[in-house]
């Protein structure tokens, strides 16, 4: 982490996890499939919901989160 | 979502088909998923999607293995 990040307010991993829940709640509505997987990247926080099911089709939300604004930078929906 | 493999005797599955239905315009990827592709890679068949901006496709363009082998997906 560069001296201007520690600088800065950073978001918790809590407080992205929020925010990805918030939008993939809205979006999808059942999340009990998914196992949550989240990491500090170069670019923001990966918020990333994959299948629990290793068999099964479809997908779940991806989220670029940036980790002072709590903003969701970008984010894709598989299905 | 899963496939059953139903048996139907002396046939082959030679492709799947499913769709994506959520809106492309709200931010819901139309083509196919990790998860599709991964199971196309696994199943050996050609998979058609529907999507609301057209039709993807994913995995071998034909059966592995042609129409060789038992009933269901290829081995």
């Amino acid at each position: 982490m560069s001296t201007a990040q520690l600088l800065t307010p950073q978001l918790s991993s809590d407080e992205v996890l929020r925010v990805a829940r918030l939008d993939a709640d809205r979006a999808y509505r059942d999340l009990t499939r998914f196992v949550i997987r989240i990491a500090r990247e170069p670019d923001g926080w990966h918020v990333d919901f994959d299948l629990q099911d290793a068999a099964a089709r479809g997908g779940g939300p991806h989220y670029v989160i940036d980790p002072e604004s709590g903003v969701i930078v970008t984010k894709r929906y598989e299905q | 979502m899963k496939y059953r493999r139903a048996p139907v005797s002396g046939h082959v599955v030679v492709g799947v088909f499913h769709t994506h239905p959520n809106p492309s315009a709200e931010g819901w990827d139309p083509g196919p998923s990790e998860a599709d592709r991964d199971a196309d890679e696994r199943d050996g068949v050609h998979d058609l999607i529907r999507a609301d901006n057209g039709i993807h496709v994913s995995g071998p363009e034909s059966r592995r293995g042609g129409l060789a082998g038992g009933p269901g997906f290829p081995a």
